[in-house]
């Protein structure tokens, strides 16, 4: 364990210098570059306008229909994220269409909502500028699935979907990142994150960038529905404290984010009102269930262990890559920030989030009562409803 | 049978600094190790932003975008973060300059028009980038699966050795006999 505590030492010492130099670099070269770059920009500027305004002025009073302002694109539509978007945008009236990539099984459920489905993949970046023709807004909610690389989709997917968005003139383009994304370098999916940030930030599009730090609906599957079904639930002995938000809450917070003008441009977290751990999110689940559960504690030195050994070779890269968060849970941070200035930002009462009791005991309260109504056997014999 | 653990390292492609064409960008290799304590973080590089093709009545071709630079080593380090930002800056005047004779809103048909040719531009940058590298010499596709003929290789000749007793001369001196080269036995 002292080896293993040493070797983090360095790599959070190194993290700040290199941040620091790295910001030191581009403030000291950006005036030079863009003074240089400035000149030639402004001359073939020159030369544009004065070409385009006979050209393309009397087409465009002719023939040009412009974009519809209601018209968005959410990428990532069938995720955890990405379907409370699309609900939210057919409730509040967009006209949404959704990139999903072509797989077996279709993604049926968005287009009995509503909504239309373009097929799309972002690992072709071919396929991507077709679905983009008539759209205003671009909602990005994708992320690369467990048995893909991370950089196929989460970079050069979002590096190419970004370019196509600046050249057919999306007016707004919303990306979802991670809290804490700029202090976790070890991390590959926090820095293919940050990166992204900063490519977005730099590329001139009118932008929402919203840093997220965990969902409420991640812990059903994880441990409500193995407290219920009297299974074994794993968890980590990690002091990490995550602040959950309800999927549907992020989902109102975007929209109203992208029809206020002071949010343009603007980098945002969205955490819930309070923070928990793993044993915290047990015990509460344990309490609204009624039944103690059967809990499996992993230590994270397992997980960092683990992850170092699928490091070794190549075709577990893809798996050391997604235990990098062991690196974080180590960390003993907390998954939260102040929603004070956000909340007032954007004209949002706070009582109006979702708190995570709330959430578990609206979870439990209606299955329960299903149980009830189906008349489920329980091995349990002393439930009172 | 004593095998000294030696730490895996991987190799990252590094791009060139200048702008220069993809099919006569010169390529050089780094060894990056994978451990945390020793090798650099492994950060991608944004690349330019590609400029909006022109209308055709321009007469102009649209011009091509480098392709995205792999992870850098911290040797090159400093110089990538300024790479990109004045192609930015170069990307965002024209797409301005197009955008502002189509009084300030953009029409279905520019972005029919964009989306044709940003979906040849891609199709044309895929093909370049399988067209890169020679077949033969040293490219990283060649030494990885050189590594791992050397590394199938070492494990045949230690399970033949476990199994039949039979050490590496001895092995040699029965292919050299088997194949009726020379008379050992």
């Amino acid at each position: 364990m002292a080896s293993t505590s040493l070797a983090t030492l360095p790599s959070q010492l190194a993290s700040p210098v290199r941040l620091r130099r790295r910001a030191a670099l581009s403030s000291a070269s950006r005036p030079h570059f863009l003074l240089h770059r400035a000149t030639k920009g402004g001359s073939q500027c020159r030369l544009a306008v004065t070409c385009n305004a006979q050209a393309v002025a009397p087409t465009s009073f002719a023939q040009g229909t412009p974009v519809r302002p209601t018209s968005i694109l959410v990428v990532g539509a069938t995720g955890t994220l990405g379907r409370q978007v699309v609900r939210r945008a057919l409730d509040e009236g967009y006209d949404v269409r959704c990139l999903v990539r072509p797989r077996p099984a279709p993604a049926d459920f968005l287009r009995d909502w509503g909504a239309t489905v373009v097929n799309a993949d972002l690992s072709k970046p071919e396929t991507i500028p077709a679905t983009l023709v008539g759209i205003h807004a671009v909602i990005d909610c994708a992320t690369g699935r467990p048995e893909e690389p991370i950089r196929t989709v989460d970079w050069e997917g979002k590096v190419a979907l970004i370019q196509c968005a600046k050249a057919m003139g999306i007016q707004k383009y919303v990306f979802y990142s991670i809290h804490n994304c700029d202090k976790h370098p070890e991390v590959p999916l926090m820095e293919i994150k940050y990166c992204t940030e900063k490519f977005i930030q730099d590329s001139g599009l009118d932008y929402i960038i919203i840093r997220l730090c965990g969902f409420m609906q991640g812990l059903i599957g994880q441990y409500a529905v193995p407290i219920l079904e009297e299974k074994s639930v794993w968890g980590t002995d990690a002091p990490t404290r995550i602040a959950y938000m309800d999927t549907q809450d992020v989902a109102r917070l975007t929209f109203i984010a992208m029809r206020n003008e002071k949010a343009n441009k603007k980098l945002m977290t969205f955490a819930g009102p309070r923070a928990w751990t793993t044993q915290e999110v047990i015990t509460l689940c344990e309490r609204l269930a009624g039944q103690d559960a059967n809990v499996t504690t992993v230590p994270v030195a397992v997980l960092r262990f683990t992850r170092q050994l699928t490091r070794c070779f190549q075709w577990t890269n893809d798996v050391a890559d997604r235990l990098a968060f062991s690196e974080v849970l180590s960390s003993d941070t907390v998954f939260s920030a102040p929603m004070n200035e956000t909340y007032q930002l954007l004209g949002v009462d706070g009582n109006d989030i979702l708190s995570l009791e709330k959430y578990l005991q609206d979870y439990f309260t209606n299955i329960l009562k299903k149980l009830k109504d189906l008349k489920a056997q329980s091995k349990q014999t002393d439930i009172f409803f | 049978m004593s095998l000294a653990p030696s730490i895996p390292s991987i190799k990252v492609k590094v791009g060139p600094v200048s702008v220069a064409p993809p099919h006569r960008a010169c390529r050089s290799f780094a060894v990056v190790r994978s451990s945390k304590a020793e090798g650099p973080i492994r950060r991608p590089a944004a690349p330019p932003l590609s400029p909006p093709p022109k209308t055709p009545a321009l007469s102009t071709p649209p011009t091509l975008s480098q392709p995205p630079k792999p992870a850098a080593p911290p040797t090159s380090s400093e110089s990538t973060p300024p790479s990109p930002q004045p192609k930015a800056a170069v990307a965002t005047a024209p797409a301005a300059a197009l955008q502002r004779p189509l009084a300030g809103a953009v029409t279905l048909e520019y972005q029919r028009k964009v989306a044709k040719d940003l979906q040849d531009y891609f199709k044309k940058k895929k093909l370049d980038e399988a067209d890169q590298g020679p077949f033969f010499g040293f490219v990283p596709k060649n030494e990885i699966s050189n590594g791992r003929w050397a590394m199938f290789g070492f494990a045949v000749g230690m399970l033949t050795e476990y199994a039949t007793g039979s050490d590496f001369v001895q092995q040699l001196k029965i292919l050299l006999s088997n194949f009726g080269i020379v008379d050992l036995d």
